[in-house]
């Protein structure tokens, strides 16, 4: 399988998809959702830093050319000096099911560990999340934990499995 | 044995153990000298701001203390709670950090509206882990290379608590 899946920041003309992601939650995805927030907030971070700070990076998910979501990692302290990266993903409803996100967080793994000293990268999904559950074991991350009671969500707190990869537990890039 | 808030007598002591000893944090959470700022931090909120602490006092000895912050888990107010508990070396093993960890588990669910209160430790603390064992929390999982210390990245447990465990356990 050679589907080119590629990782690029932000531009000027990606603003308007991603704003209108936040008043349409069906492209949201019913995980991803937890009611109406400001929409224009990853706008106005662009203009300040383009979504490539040391603390939060997105990044924008192409194949084949046609933009088809998002990764994005933010910092998680662990102790005063060292931390992990956690990363969260966001495909438009229509490219779903096909494969790109694996593609994209095993890229996006790479990226992370290419580019910075961390040990680990790690990634929540809810327990009733099979679709992104499979993804990351497709991507190489190893399914660590199950925390209870973890996140609130349309009207129930969620229990959220853990996914990480170590360093030393990257898989060869084959695509 | 209680939990109180930091007075502006205990500071000198707490300066102190912070600027000369690494022993007195004990191995698992000794991560190089820093500037501790405890009168600084007093001065500004008390520390009882964002990343509160409270001193564990068993009569009138201050024999450690415990710290917490707010992690956020979602949107709109989903949060919950992670601690942290240091005894100093001469108060450990007499029971105190059970309590003092359940008395901050009650003290967290009576007056914040989470969920979830967690703490983990590294997996070779293996005093820590029973304490939390039987101050209530469940033992949850092991996350590799989480936190570096001495040299290396460390595995650490996780543990955690819900509301409705907190009146089973």
């Amino acid at each position: 399988m050679s589907v080119p899946v590629r990782l690029r920041p932000v531009v000027e003309a990606d603003l308007p998809d991603l704003e209108r992601m936040f008043i349409e939650p069906e492209q949201l995805g019913l995980f991803n959702w937890s009611g109406w927030s400001d929409p224009t907030r990853l706008t106005k971070q662009w203009h300040e830093d383009r979504l490539l700070s040391e603390e939060h990076t997105l990044l924008m998910v192409d194949v084949s050319g046609e933009t088809v979501g998002f990764v994005s990692a933010r910092k998680h302290m662990t102790t005063a000096y060292s931390y992990c990266y956690e990363f969260g993903i966001s495909l438009w409803t229509h490219a779903r099911g096909k494969g790109y996100g694996t593609l994209a967080q095993r890229r996006l793994a790479r990226y992370l560990f290419a580019h910075s000293t961390v040990n680990r990268i790690q990634a929540k999904a809810e327990i009733d999340n099979i679709a992104e559950q499979r993804s990351l074991e497709k991507a190489g991350f190893i399914r660590e934990a199950v925390h209870k009671g973890w996140h609130f969500r349309d009207g129930a707190w969620r229990d959220e499995v853990v996914y990480r990869m170590c360093r030393d537990e990257l898989p060869p890039m084959t695509t | 044995m209680r939990l109180r808030p930091i007075k502006e007598a205990d500071l000198p002591d707490l300066e102190r153990r912070w600027a000369t000893d690494p022993d007195t944090v004990g191995e698992h959470n000794w991560t190089g000298w820093s500037n501790a700022r405890w009168t600084k931090r007093w001065q500004e909120d008390r520390l009882l701001g964002e990343r509160p602490v409270l001193l564990i006092e068993v009569g009138a000895t201050v024999v450690g203390f415990v710290d917490w912050h707010s992690l956020e888990t979602g949107g709109h107010g989903s949060f919950c709670w992670e601690f942290g508990l240091s005894l100093w070396p001469d108060e450990r093993g007499k029971g105190y950090g059970t309590l003092a960890q359940r008395q901050l588990a009650e003290y967290l669910f009576a007056h914040s509206t989470a969920n979830r209160v967690q703490a983990w430790t590294e997996t070779g603390n293996i005093a820590e882990q029973r304490s939390l064992e039987k101050a209530g929390f469940t033992r949850e999982s092991v996350l590799r290379g989480y936190s570096f210390r001495g040299g290396a990245w460390r595995d650490v447990v996780y543990y955690g608590m819900l509301r409705d465990e907190l009146t089973t356990s």
